[in-house]
Formats: C-alpha cells, sequence, structure tokens
C-alpha cells in the first residue's frame, strides 16, 4: 500500500513540475506586469495598474492595436475562406489533383518562416507595398490557412458525407446544399479554424517585422522593438493582455469542438 | 390521411445498358432493367455486386459511363440529382444533425417554396403516418431520437414531397432485429396504399424476398437474374442465385434421355425443363434442405452417415455424407426420433419436377 501511495506522489509531482515548465515563463510575464518599478526586473516591486494604464492611454500602443486587429481580422476571413473551400473541394469532390492542393495548404506549416518573409519582402518593394496592412494580412493568410484545412477537413471526414446527397436528392443544387447543410454542419470547425488563423496573425513577428517598413508595427513587433531598446514593463503588461486574449479564444475553441463533436454523432462517417 | 402523403401513382424507370466504369474496374456493367410503375423491385447481391453504384446512378449521384436512365417519360440520364424528382432513403438516415425533427421533413417543401402554413399541416400529417406524435417529437433533434425513429423520419422525409420514385440503399442495416421486422411491415403497408416504385437494395436475401414484387440478382457488376421471390427461389437460373438464396444443395446430374436425368447413383429424375439444354454443359440438382425429408431405410432414396447437427428449434439441420455428395436437410425432430452424429439415416426427395441449374464455370 505504502507502495502505490509513494508512486502517486511521484506521478503528483512529475504532472506538477511539467505544468510549471509550461505556464511559468508565462506566469512571470503576468507577476511583472504588476509592477511598480520603471525598469523590467525580477523579481517585481508590487502592486500597480501604471503600466496597463500606460498600455491604454499611449498612442503608439493604440495604433499597434488597430493594426493587429485590423490585419488579423483580414487575414482570418481571407484564410478561413480559403482553408475551408480547399478542405471541402478535397474531401467531396472529384476533382484532379487532391494531393497537391492539400500538400499546399499544408505547406507553410513546414515552410520556415523566414522565407515568406523574405519572399513577401522581395516581392513587396518590387510593388511598392512595404508597409501596407492588406499585404502583411495577405502574408499572414499563407500562415493562417493550414490551420483552417487540418481543422475542417477533420471535422469533414467525421461528418457522413450522405447528409449533403441527401439534401440533393430532396431536391437542394449544390450551392443550396452547402448553404444549408455543409456550412451550418461544419460551422464551428470554421469558427475555430478563424480562431487559430487570428491567433497566428496575433502574435506573429518575422514576416511582420520584414514587411512593416517604417510604418506602426503591430503589436507582438513593437513588444519586441520596445525590449530592444528599453525594458519597460508595459511590455509585460502587454503581453498579459495578449495571453489572456489567447487564453479566452482557445476556450472558446474547446466549446466550439465539443459543438462540432455532437453533429458528428448525430450524422458519424461510416 | 396516409394518401395525401407521397404519390398516389409510381413512374416508370428503365435502365439501359448501364454501365459504369472505375478506371479498368466495370463496377456496374451493361445493366438493363425495367422497373413498372409502382413496382416494388430489390437489387440484391453481396457486396461489390454493384447494387449501391447502380442506385446511385439511379439518384444521380454517380454519373454513368454508358447507357441510359429514363425516369416516367423523361431522360434522365444526365440530370442533375435535385432535379430527378426522387426521394431516397440512406443506410445511415442522413437526416441533417442541425435541424429538429420537423425542419428536417419541412426542408423539401422549403426547397418547393410551400406557404408556411401548408408546410406545418404536411410535416404534422407525415409524422404521424409513421407515429411520430408530432408535439412530443418535432422540436427535437436527431442527436435525442432511438435509431428506429431515425429511420421513420428519414423515410418520411423523402416521401412528404410527393416523389414518383423512391429509392432505399440498405434502410433496415443499422437495425436491430425486432425494429427490422416491425418497419419491414410498415414499409409493405405504405407501399400498398402508395403504389409508388420502390428501388430496394440490400445484401439481405430475406429481406429482397419478403418485401419486392420483383428481385434483381446481382453479381460483379451484371444481372445475374430478375424475377419474383418464388421464382428466384424455387427456380434459380444459375448456380451464384441457387446459393444465395437460402440454403441449397446441388448435385451433378448426367442426362440420359429428353427429360431423364442421372444423379451419380444412378437414380433417375425426371425434370420439366424450362431451358434448352446445352449437351456441352454440366448441371447440378437443385434439392432445397427442406424438401429432404429424413425416412427409414426402406423407403430411402439414399443413405448416410450424419456428419452434422444443429438444432434450431423447429427443426433440426443435419449434414448427411451420400455417396453423391454432402446433403443438408432440415429435419423435423420428434420425441421418437433424435439426431446424432454418426448415426446412419436414409433421405428421400421429390424426383419429378426436379429444377436443374448449369454448373458454374469456374474463371
Amino acid at each position: 500500500m505504502g507502495d502505490t501511495a509513494n508512486i502517486r506522489r511521484i506521478r503528483f509531482l512529475l504532472i506538477a513540475l511539467v505544468a510549471l515548465y509550461l505556464t511559468g515563463p508565462t506566469l512571470v510575464v503576468v507577476w511583472l506586469s504588476f509592477s511598480t518599478d520603471d525598469v523590467l526586473r525580477f523579481p517585481p516591486q508590487l502592486f500597480s495598474w501604471r503600466w496597463y494604464q500606460e498600455f491604454v492611454f499611449d498612442e503608439r500602443w493604440n495604433e499597434a492595436v488597430l493594426r493587429t486587429l485590423f490585419v488579423g481580422g483580414l487575414a482570418t476571413l481571407f484564410s478561413t475562406t480559403i482553408g475551408s473551400i480547399a478542405a471541402f473541394g478535397v474531401a467531396r469532390t472529384k476533382l484532379p489533383a487532391k494531393r497537391l492542393v492539400e500538400a499546399l495548404a499544408i505547406a507553410p506549416l513546414v515552410v520556415p518562416p523566414i522565407i515568406l518573409a523574405t519572399g513577401g519582402y522581395s516581392l513587396f518593394a518590387k510593388l511598392d507595398m512595404i508597409g501596407s496592412n492588406i499585404g502583411l494580412a495577405v502574408l499572414h493568410t499563407v500562415l493562417g490557412v493550414p490551420y483552417v484545412y487540418l481543422i475542417v477537413a477533420s471535422a469533414l471526414a467525421r461528418i457522413d458525407p450522405s447528409i449533403e446527397l441527401a439534401a440533393l436528392s430532396l431536391g437542394a443544387n449544390r450551392w443550396r446544399t452547402i448553404r444549408d447543410v455543409t456550412m451550418p454542419v461544419n460551422l464551428p470547425a470554421i469558427i475555430t479554424g478563424g480562431l487559430f488563423a487570428f491567433l497566428i496573425s496575433f502574435d506573429e513577428v518575422v514576416v511582420t517585422v520584414f514587411v512593416s517598413g517604417s510604418l506602426a508595427p503591430t503589436l507582438p513587433v513593437r513588444i519586441f522593438s520596445s525590449l530592444s531598446m528599453a525594458a519597460s514593463p508595459v511590455v509585460a503588461a502587454v503581453s498579459t493582455v495578449q495571453i489572456i486574449i489567447a487564453v479566452v479564444l482557445m476556450c472558446m475553441a474547446g466549446i466550439l469542438q465539443r459543438w462540432q463533436r455532437r453533429w458528428a454523432e448525430a450524422a458519424p462517417a461510416m | 390521411m396516409l394518401e395525401k402523403i407521397g404519390s398516389v401513382a409510381g413512374s416508370r424507370v428503365q435502365m439501359r445498358g448501364l454501365t459504369k466504369e472505375y478506371g479498368i474496374v466495370r463496377a456496374v456493367d451493361n445493366v438493363s432493367l425495367d422497373i413498372e410503375p409502382g413496382e416494388f423491385i430489390s437489387l440484391l447481391g453481396p457486396s461489390g455486386s454493384g447494387k449501391t453504384t447502380a442506385l446511385m446512378m439511379l439518384a444521380g449521384f454517380e454519373s454513368s459511363t454508358s447507357g441510359s436512365i429514363h425516369i416516367g417519360h423523361q431522360d434522365v440520364t444526365s440530370v442533375p440529382p435535385y432535379a430527378r424528382g426522387i426521394g431516397m432513403v440512406f443506410q445511415s438516415y442522413a437526416l441533417f444533425p442541425h435541424m429538429s425533427v420537423f425542419d428536417n421533413i419541412a426542408y423539401p417543401l422549403k426547397l418547393r417554396r410551400m406557404s408556411k402554413a401548408d408546410i406545418d399541416i404536411r410535416v404534422r400529417r407525415a409524422m404521424e403516418t409513421v407515429k411520430l406524435s408530432p408535439d412530443k417529437f418535432a422540436n427535437r433533434l436527431p442527436l435525442q431520437l432511438s435509431g428506429g425513429q431515425r429511420q421513420r423520419v428519414a423515410l418520411v422525409r423523402a416521401l412528404v414531397y410527393e416523389p414518383h420514385v423512391l429509392l432505399m440503399d440498405e434502410p433496415m442495416g443499422a437495425l436491430d432485429k425486432n425494429l427490422r421486422e416491425e418497419l419491414k411491415l410498415e414499409l409493405l403497408n405504405l407501399q400498398e396504399r402508395l403504389r409508388l416504385t420502390i428501388v430496394y437494395v440490400t445484401h439481405d436475401q430475406s429481406e429482397a424476398l419478403m418485401l419486392s414484387d420483383r428481385a434483381a440478382v446481382m453479381r460483379d457488376g451484371r444481372l445475374e437474374q430478375v424475377s419474383s421471390p418464388e421464382s428466384l427461389y424455387q427456380r434459380p437460373q444459375t448456380e451464384f442465385v441457387a446459393n444465395f438464396l437460402g440454403e441449397a444443395n446441388l448435385l451433378p446430374v448426367n442426362q440420359s434421355s429428353e427429360s431423364d436425368f442421372k444423379l451419380a447413383d444412378g437414380r433417375v429424375l425426371r425434370c420439366s425443363l424450362d431451358f434448352a439444354i446445352n449437351p456441352a454443359q454440366q448441371y447440378l440438382l437443385l434439392l432445397r434442405p427442406e424438401n429432404v425429408e429424413v425416412c427409414s431405410e426402406t423407403e430411402a432414396m439414399l443413405q448416410g452417415r450424419i456428419t452434422k447437427s444443429v438444432y434450431l428449434g423447429s427443426f433440426t439441420r443435419i449434414e448427411v455424407d451420400t455417396p453423391v455428395g454432402t446433403v443438408t436437410a432440415f429435419a423435423k425432430p420428434s420425441p421418437s426420433r433424435r439426431f446424432v452424429l454418426d448415426q446412419t439415416v436414409g433421405l428421400r426427395f421429390p424426383t419429378e419436377n426436379a429444377v436443374l441449374v448449369p454448373k458454374a464455370t469456374r474463371g
């Protein structure tokens, strides 16, 4: 009996260690964000909201937030559309070269971002698009598509394709079938894909640094440059806000996944 | 009420030389079949026989490589599925998981731009037809229904807009046995009143025998035999059909005169042939196990040793090793008669009106 109790204690300790290892750095940032010091220092003097105030009232931070949201929103829209259509095409149509489409959709996951950044920079320099929000959104779209593709493709694979055939047999044409059946049944997965695409854009640094030029950078880039210039604890406050947003979006993704699973349970693919 | 759902009369369905090739594989090979208006026809065959592919072409989900399909007077060979005016029931029910029972059944009516009031009346009536109380079930999601209830919803959804042809793809496949029997009876009932044309795909021969006016046995993409359940069972035209429907003893015979045939042990059988004998062809005598009777040795036509004996309630299935081969018989047990292994028994069967089938040539 003593043995099993010991094993349980060791197992608990190991899990706690791994959990600490995974969340520790993040928790340190949250801790630092409530610092009263003028510079980043560990451990900080607590407790104040001054860095949050600075973040909220500083014009340059605001600009970065707006730009991040705008670029992120556009990138989300683009990648969700492209990724979902690609996943649908591969899973539900008889188009040739499906494997190629799949490979192209997933490729950005394995290609290092620096390559996209270099290519994007050369191209945009030529087109005079350095600093363009839309240009940046287009590049972020490339990074977001694989996530949307994989999430939507896995949802489609779990849902019985005969519900779409049923709609066709009942008199719905292809478009109505997609609108009335395919889209709503896979909506949770499509939204989840969109959340991921947004998060990818939301904390992308490498590509953004390359193609932003001298214009106001996005949040993560601004954090990066602030850190290299002056280590002000405002960076920790901004990061904490970012962490909270990421956590909220992940929780939403979890809820959406459960919702998607319900539909798949009612109409499982055989 | 019932006559308000489903069409009053079905359409004729004609397949002419229908072929589907996937690369070098012919999933459906030159199938021609005329289905009468109001007929219940089964496409029966093992998996891979092409029955489902044929149905998918009827529905318009698969294009045909060659051949044509007519529904009524219309050539629908290249008409998309949504314009064919058919109803279809899937093995997986294929209910829309995100719509309530009401919305599932109302969907085809909405597509036909019916008024809200009309849709409401029709859906309620349809639900009552299959004994689903609208008050209780209308707002449920498919997830909250049992298998049998889902199947009923799928059935009325396919009937509520009064199609002339109903296609069913193994609709009972996922249900347990008792429910299956119940739904079969309901389906027969419905068919009797609506007289719509039903094409029913199944691999279950008892289902096909019970439900259909005619059954089309398919094998390797071809039609093997199309006839009424009785003649499929009593007078199969090929060894495959004889074996596929029920159990069959097939004993080799040789022609001795015009209508007389000899078993391997020399016994002569008289056959009434409805086909011309090909002298180059080997024939087999079809003997259904229920027609083989266990008898005393003096009356016996064959004698042998029991090699297997399985008690099945209303009869005992025995396998007897005889000079002409192993013969299976469904024997009626009685208090005075038990069937045990290695026991020697006499067998007897009618020799008039014997049914012969050509022996299949392998390869």
